[in-house]
């Protein structure tokens, strides 16, 4: 991961990958590093998993830390985990952060109305990656 | 989880426990040396204590020593050198992974995950036991200092008192010399134990006892011993073997442990091989002398965990040759103790036993209270003084930041020297009270700046000693002070190994209270940079701690692994890490973490092929290009595929059977076998297109149309339909016959899941054939039968001498993510049992980049198997329950002996027809066989109707007469559906072509047209299961609108027919073309026609219409016969007469399948003897042409006919009075008249006898019908006769006139008319309903 690079994913219930997606930062370079974006988040679903039933809202805020990497999470009422990787926080803050992962939840709530789209199933939808990275870009992510 | 075998306390215990060193003489140690030992060696197993011993402490307390154990060291020997210890470090780590096969197992279970984990890490275990034994003491700290020394000098030595004197003068000036030198001492006086050494077989025991004697007198009893060793000599050990082989070997352990085995056997360092214990001992001696001229204090270990970077190339490149289970342990071949028998093994527990008793607890003792004296007498004055030095030393700390090394800047009698000194002595030997008394007393007094080494040092033997006091202890255990001490070695101090050391005690702790987040903590603290293998194991065990969270943390503990594999990796462990690697490759296993598991499979691939192991490196790659992998990008997966190129080209060359490859995916429910070939035209037509892939065998209709012919056939009960295609949708009960020396050829796409381009190279099928049948069982490999071997092509070996003969596809190349169609074929040469198993291929990827070509690797050779499965069957309650397949028997071919093969071609047939167009192709049927005839080919089509066939010199459609008028004199019997086109009387010789004539009707109607042409033939050499073979060919024709064609007949009276004719241009699309109708020709029995309009042109363009009228009239027809009429409509004088004879074929075949078709009763074709035909009461045919210019600009005609037959009503209801007679009245309708006299209108009354018979009517004209029909102004007045009887024969016109009168204008009718007939027979009258009120009159006056 770049440093400005930030890792979105969407975590099944079965702890499988529903979506992912990186956001920001250079494109091309960051080919090397791929797969370590997804052992942080792997690794930090088991914090995640603890840290939903401390929390009574949906947005959890930071759950881990993997040296310069952090990893904020969101879970959905129907126990989706939505997973944030950076390094820095983008230059909307800590809200913004939270703003971006609720209106994704919005999105994929949309998504779900889509009859042809089986839940837990990978999402593979240019429209959803479009609207994903809009978000993303609103909030200055 | 790991667990240690010890318990905690036993652990910290055996970690520090007193040291104790050997000082020999030269001669004493070559007494020891027959048992090839060294002294300290000798006595080593017996260092642990048996039984319980005691002492007093200061208070006077009895402290109890439970288990305890001292460790003897040779005072010769040094720590092993930063070098060496690394490598002491990484071999006992390896070789605890070799060695240890514990299969103790733990299961854990959550909700989404199974693991299956091992209790214990004994890998990790070794590493710390190995790492806290060469591990230094500190200079803060006294627990690995001497306190004692043995001097031993042997009853040999000529003067042993004087050796023993030697001996204490050398220790001395070694302790006081300065710098100080290794070995450290614990203090100034350390206790000094003296051994005399007496070997019992070769020295003499009166001398031993007196030199004994003189030394209890100098140095105290208690502190002296006489050990007798050597009751045996080496050579006895013949004459008794059964003792030496009973003998315990306690050194074993010991020896190979240990890294001063100084055995002189002079070699040369070999790294690489030979036995590892040697090169290490030979190491170790070139260290030491190393060492001796070396001045410095510096310990080895001091550098030691440092960063790598300064890793001497003996490191190097031992790392890099690598625990990759080439070098073994060697089993040491040397026999230890060889001259000591069971009671010299005793008397050394006897040695030990007094060692500690008599003389070391009694000095522990003495010291102890030397120290609490000491204390006690100086507290006064440091509490005086403490105040203002706790004032002082911060301030002063704040100047010298800076960590030293030499850690104190205390000296040796400083206050806190003694409490630390004290409180070693106190823990050593398990008076853990009082050794926290002192820590802590140390703790308070200092600050941790000013010696900050000291000061961790303190924290860390003040939670030691907390825990060590277990039950007893009051207090809490303090987990900050182990915190902090770790912070301040590892930061502060810049000393790793005590951070290390501090970790590995805290860690065991924490771990037996169960706070494994903070024993989490305290290896991850260590784990970042430093020693690769020390960070390994504790990441290691971090992960290991993941797993005991309540609930287990096990995606963490994955991670975790995953960053210890990779440690591992660095530091060399090849093994270790893949064991890393593996264990969490089911946990990264869910669906799409991709990349993840991409990397683990890469790495594990690419180290199980450096350690050799081809199969755990196949499967691992192979799961690289596992089909679910989407994200991948395609650089990345070059490298992977160049690498698992370059693996497998090394591991596969031994084998012999192709390896299976991931890529391409065979996509199996697209598998087509299709038995045969490509057919080359021979006469320059087309082949049948049963040939194709695409062909649609499937249909119904070919087992329908199969089954109509060999319904006729006696023999042919129980015989399967020909199929030569079959595919996932074909029912695969039966295997399919293929004929020897003709191809079969296979079609299946691959596909591509890749980002990069495969390219696969010498493609072929892949075979197994026998002769005997297919091998269902493993029972059968045992019967040696020639019949039942079986070949395959499934090796890497070229081969001769094939009983199947392959073609080779020589490139194919699949795009990223794409799909392709490969097409293959083989010739099974000789008849026997066939199996397709898949295909062979070389399979590598099409690089683009130029500079990558070069050094590519080549590609590899491999294969792919099909795996095809039935249909699934749904036929009962356990089918439909289950998933059940039915069997699927494709791939398994029968291979029948050589057969004749009917090679049929077709001249070229036209694509697009006009309506009802009349089009002719050649058949060519060919016998290729050189032996074998045909002798019977039948030809049977979806729509027989359209279909009639003529041989090769009738080739002309219209056959012209001169007869306008002629009688049909063929036969009309229904036609057999069933064409035969060779016959047993003139069979198809071998080499032979025969040629048939084929002409083809277009339906009427516009659209596709769709004909299936089955050709059956029969051979006298066909025998079972091939009964005969079939040839199929589905032509598809584009129909359009020609022409539209109609008539309404409509019976006028008098036995006339009208028929209006409607011909109409009926062309979908404008165009210039122009349709001439030329000739019409009607067929009846009993209708004549007759053209009522004028021939003016014939030809009807786009949009146009042709209406004619005929008439036809009814005739007298005695003999039944079928009449023709043809009327040409050319408007051509010239070529006047000359008419188209339709009874010819194909016109008349056309014709009876027209009639034929209109009977719908007879329309089954199972008839079998001809039924005669119901022949319509009148038939039209019309015969029409299309000029137009083909592609080269010639003029082509097109020739078509259309029929019809309309209906003539003719109702039997109606059998009534109006069918029997026909009239009607003919006369002016407007009359215009003057009305200066009556006007007489004469009408005429036509009657028409439609019966045979005989009648007779009455004629009433009525006077007024005015009653009857209101709406009328009046009737006219019938003039004249006004009643009268009328005899009519059988089809007799007559015709009467009869007047009407009027008076005056007016519209009148002329209905006022009644017939009746009268019927002599029953003398009934029955009245004829009357039409007549449809006749009126228009009467106007004439100005």
């Amino acid at each position: 991961m770049s440093s400005s690079g930030y890792y979105f994913v969407i975590v099944g219930h079965a702890d499988q990958v529903v979506y992912e997606i990186e956001l920001g930062g250079s494109n091309g370079q960051t080919t090397d590093n791929r797969h370590l974006n997804q052992f942080i988040a792997h690794a930090a679903l088991d914090l995640v998993d603890e840290a939903m039933w401390r929390n009574t809202t949906t947005y959890l805020k930071q759950v881990d830390k993997f040296n310069e990497w952090n990893v904020s999470a969101y879970v959905t009422a129907g126990g989706l985990r939505f997973l944030f990787l950076y390094e820095h926080l983008p230059r909307s803050g800590e809200d913004g952060l939270k703003n971006f992962l609720t209106e994704v939840y919005e999105t994929y709530v949309k998504l779900l109305l889509n009859p042809f789209y089986v839940p837990d199933k990978p999402i593979r939808s240019a429209a959803f990656d479009k609207k994903i990275q809009t978000i993303a870009r609103k909030w200055n992510l | 989880m790991a667990q240690t075998k010890k318990s905690v306390s036993e652990f910290i215990q055996d970690a520090f426990c007193p040291m104790v060193a050997v000082l020999c003489s030269y001669d004493a140690e070559t007494i020891c040396r027959k048992n090839n030992l060294t002294f300290a060696e000798l006595i080593q197993p017996f260092c642990r204590l048996p039984s319980e011993v005691g002492y007093r402490d200061p208070s006077n307390t009895l402290i109890v020593l439970k288990n305890l154990r001292l460790e003897i060291k040779d005072y010769n020997s040094l720590p092993p050198q930063n070098t060496l210890a690394k490598k002491l470090l990484n071999d006992c780590v390896f070789n605890a992974l070799t060695n240890g096969s514990t299969s103790n197992e733990r299961e854990i279970d959550t909700e989404q995950y199974q693991l299956h984990i091992q209790n214990t890490t004994p890998w990790f275990d070794a590493w710390r036991d190995c790492f806290l034994r060469i591990a230094y003491s500190g200079d803060h700290e006294f627990l690995k200092n001497y306190l004692a020394c043995i001097m031993v000098v042997s009853t040999s030595h000529l003067d042993p008192i004087d050796a023993f004197s030697k001996l204490v003068q050398l220790q001395n000036q070694q302790q006081q010399q300065i710098p100080a030198k290794l070995p450290k001492w614990f203090m100034t006086n350390i206790y000094k134990y003296f051994v005399l050494l007496h070997d019992v077989t070769e020295g003499e025991e009166s001398k031993a006892i007196s030199v004994f004697g003189d030394l209890k007198q100098q140095y105290g009893a208690g502190n002296c011993h006489l050990l007798q060793i050597n009751s045996k000599r080496p050579g006895q050990t013949n004459s008794d073997t059964s003792e030496t082989t009973n003998m315990p070997d306690p050194w074993r352990l010991y020896v190979k442990q240990s890294s001063t085995s100084n055995q002189q056997q002079s070699q040369t360092i070999s790294k690489r091989d030979g036995s590892m214990s040697d090169s290490l001992s030979n190491l170790t001696e070139l260290i030491d002398q190393e060492l001796n001229l070396n001045t410095s204090i510096t310990h080895p270990l001091g550098l030691f965990d440092t960063s790598s970077s300064d890793l001497s190339s003996i490191t190097t490149t031992t790392v890099d040759e690598g625990y990759d289970g080439s070098s073994i342990t060697t089993t040491s071949t040397i026999i230890h103790g060889a001259c000591l028998t069971l009671s010299d093994h005793d008397r050394i527990h006897v040695f030990m036993h007094e060692f500690v008793t008599k003389g070391l607890l009694l000095w522990v003792e003495s010291n102890l209270k030397t120290f609490n004296e000491q204390i006690t007498s100086r507290r006064g004055i440091t509490k005086l003084f403490s105040m203002p030095k706790k004032l002082f030393g911060g301030n002063a700390s704040t100047v010298k930041n800076q960590p030293t090394i030499s850690s104190t800047n205390l000296t040796n009698d400083s206050m806190e020297i003694v409490f630390r000194r004290a409180g070693d002595l106190a823990f050593l030997f398990q008076h853990y009270e009082l050794a926290y008394t002192n820590y802590y007393a140390a703790k308070r007094d200092l600050s941790r700046e000013q010696a900050p080494a000291f000061y961790a040092g303190v924290l860390e033997m003040c939670c030691l000693a907390i825990f060590m006091q277990e039950s007893s202890a009051t207090r809490t255990y303090p987990t900050q002070y182990m915190d902090e001490a770790i912070e301040i070695y590892a930061a502060v101090c810049r000393l790793p190994i005590f951070a290390t050391r501090c970790v590995l005690m805290s860690t065991e702790i924490l771990k037996s209270k169960e706070a494994y987040d903070q024993a989490v903590q305290q290896f991850l603290k260590l784990s970042q940079e430093d020693s690769d293998l020390r960070g390994a194991l504790f990441l290691e065990q971090a992960s290991y701690c993941f797993l005991n969270y309540r609930p287990s943390y096990i995606r963490k503990y994955a991670f975790y692994m995953v960053i210890a594999g990779h440690r591992y990796l660095k530091a060399g462990q090849r093994l270790h890490a893949l064991r890393c690697y593996n264990d969490v490759l089911k946990i990264y296993g869910r669906p799409n973490w991709s990349l993840a598991l991409d990397h683990i499979n890469f790495t594990l691939g690419k180290q199980s092929a450096l350690l050799n192991q081809s199969n755990d490196a196949l499967r691992s790659f192979n799961a690289l290009f596992a089909p679910n992998n989407h994200i991948q990008s395609a650089q990345q997966q070059i490298n992977f595929f160049k690498e698992y190129l370059t693996v497998f080209n090394q591991l596969t060359s031994f084998e012999t059977l192709l390896p299976e490859l991931p890529v391409p995916l065979v996509d199996n429910t697209t598998i087509k076998i299709l038995l045969a070939g490509h057919q080359q035209p021979r006469m320059g037509g087309h082949v049948s297109n049963c040939n194709d892939f695409d062909f649609e065998e499937s249909r119904d209709i070919w087992s329908d149309l199969e089954r109509t012919i060999t319904a006729h056939d006696r023999r042919a009960s129980g015989t399967r339909t020909q199929i030569n295609l079959f595919t996932s949708r074909t029912h695969n009960q039966q295997h399919p016959i293929a004929v020897a020396k003709e191809t079969i050829r296979v079609e299946f796409y691959v596909r591509n899941t890749l980002q990069v381009p495969l390219l696969l190279s010498e493609v072929q099928i892949l075979w197994k054939f026998s002769l005997g049948g297919w091998k269902r069982r493993a029972s059968t490999s045992t019967d040696s039968n020639e019949e039942w071997k079986e070949y395959t092509n499934d090796t890497l070996t070229q081969q001769t001498d094939q009983f199947v003969e392959c073609d080779v596809l020589s490139d194919c190349v699949i795009f990223p993510n794409d799909t392709s169609k490969i097409e293959l074929s083989l010739r099974p040469r000789r008849s026997g049992y066939l199996t397709i198993l898949g295909i062979c291929y070389r399979l590598n990827i099409l690089v683009q980049n130029t500079s990558e070509q070069t050094n590519w690797p080549y590609g590899i050779m491999g294969k792919t198997l099909f795996h095809v499965r039935g249909i699934r069957l749904n036929s009962n309650r356990r089918e439909r329950l289950n998933v059940v397949h039915g069997v699927d028997k494709r791939l398994e071919i029968q291979v029948v002996s050589e057969a004749p093969f009917l090679h049929i071609e077709f001249s070229p047939m036209p694509a697009a027809m006009f309506c009802g167009e009349i089009q002719s192709c050649l058949i060519h049927l060919i016998n290729p066989s050189s032996m074998h005839s045909i002798t019977r080919v039948r030809l049977v089509t979806s729509q027989p109707n359209l279909i009639t066939i003529s041989s090769i010199d009738e080739d002309s459609l219209l056959t012209y007469t001169n007869e306008s008028k002629s009688i049909w004199n063929h036969s009309l019997n229904q036609q057999s559906s069933i064409l035969t086109l060779v016959s047993h009387h003139h069979p198809l010789l071998a080499n032979s072509t025969r040629t048939i004539r084929l002409w083809l009707h277009a339906s009427h109607l516009a659209g596709e047209m769709n004909i299936d042409f089955l050709f059956l033939y029969e051979s006298d050499v066909f025998q079972q299961p091939l009964r005969h073979r079939t040839v199929k060919h589905s032509s598809l024709f584009i129909i359009t609108h020609s022409i539209g064609f109609q008539t309404q007949s409509q019976l006028t009276g008098l036995g006339e027919l009208i028929l209006p004719v409607q011909i109409e241009n009926s062309m979908a699309a404008q165009n210039t073309l122009s349709i001439n109708v030329q000739q019409l020709s009607c067929i009846s029995k009993q209708w004549d026609i007759k053209n009522l309009s004028p021939i003016s042109q014939n030809s009807i363009r786009y949009g146009e219409n042709l209406s004619l009228l005929f008439k036809c009239k009814h005739q007298e027809n005695h003999d039944d016969s079928l009449q023709m009429k043809h009327i040409s409509l050319v408007n051509d004088e010239t070529i006047n007469d000359k008419y188209v004879d339709i009874s010819k074929n194909p016109i008349g075949d056309f014709f009876r399948h027209f009639i034929s078709n209109i009977d719908h009763t007879h329309s089954t074709h199972r008839h079998k003897t001809p039924n005669p035909l119901s022949i319509p009461p009148i038939s039209l045919i019309l015969l029409w042409q299309i000029p137009l210019s083909n592609q080269i600009g010639q003029l082509e005609i097109r020739h078509g006919l259309h029929m019809i037959s309309p209906s003539i009503e003719m109702s039997h209801t109606q059998q009534e009075a109006n069918d029997i007679i026909q009239y009607e009245l003919i006369y002016s309708p407007i009359v215009e008249h003057k009305f200066t006299k009556i006007l007489f209108l004469p009408v005429r009354l036509k009657l028409f006898n439609r019966t045979k018979e005989k009648l007779q009517l009455q004629l009433q004209l009525i006077r007024s019908s005015l009653d009857n029909d209101p709406l009328l102004s009046s009737c006219c007045l019938w003039a004249g006769m006004t009643e009268q009887f009328i005899n009519l024969s059988a089809y007799e016109h007559l015709s009467l006139n009869l007047r009407a009168c009027f008076f005056k204008p007016g519209f009148y009718s002329l209905g006022n008319i009644s017939l009746t007939i009268i019927d002599k027979i029953n003398s009934t009258t029955i009245p004829i309903k009357s039409n007549t009120h449809n006749y009126f009159v228009d009467i106007r006056t004439l100005l």
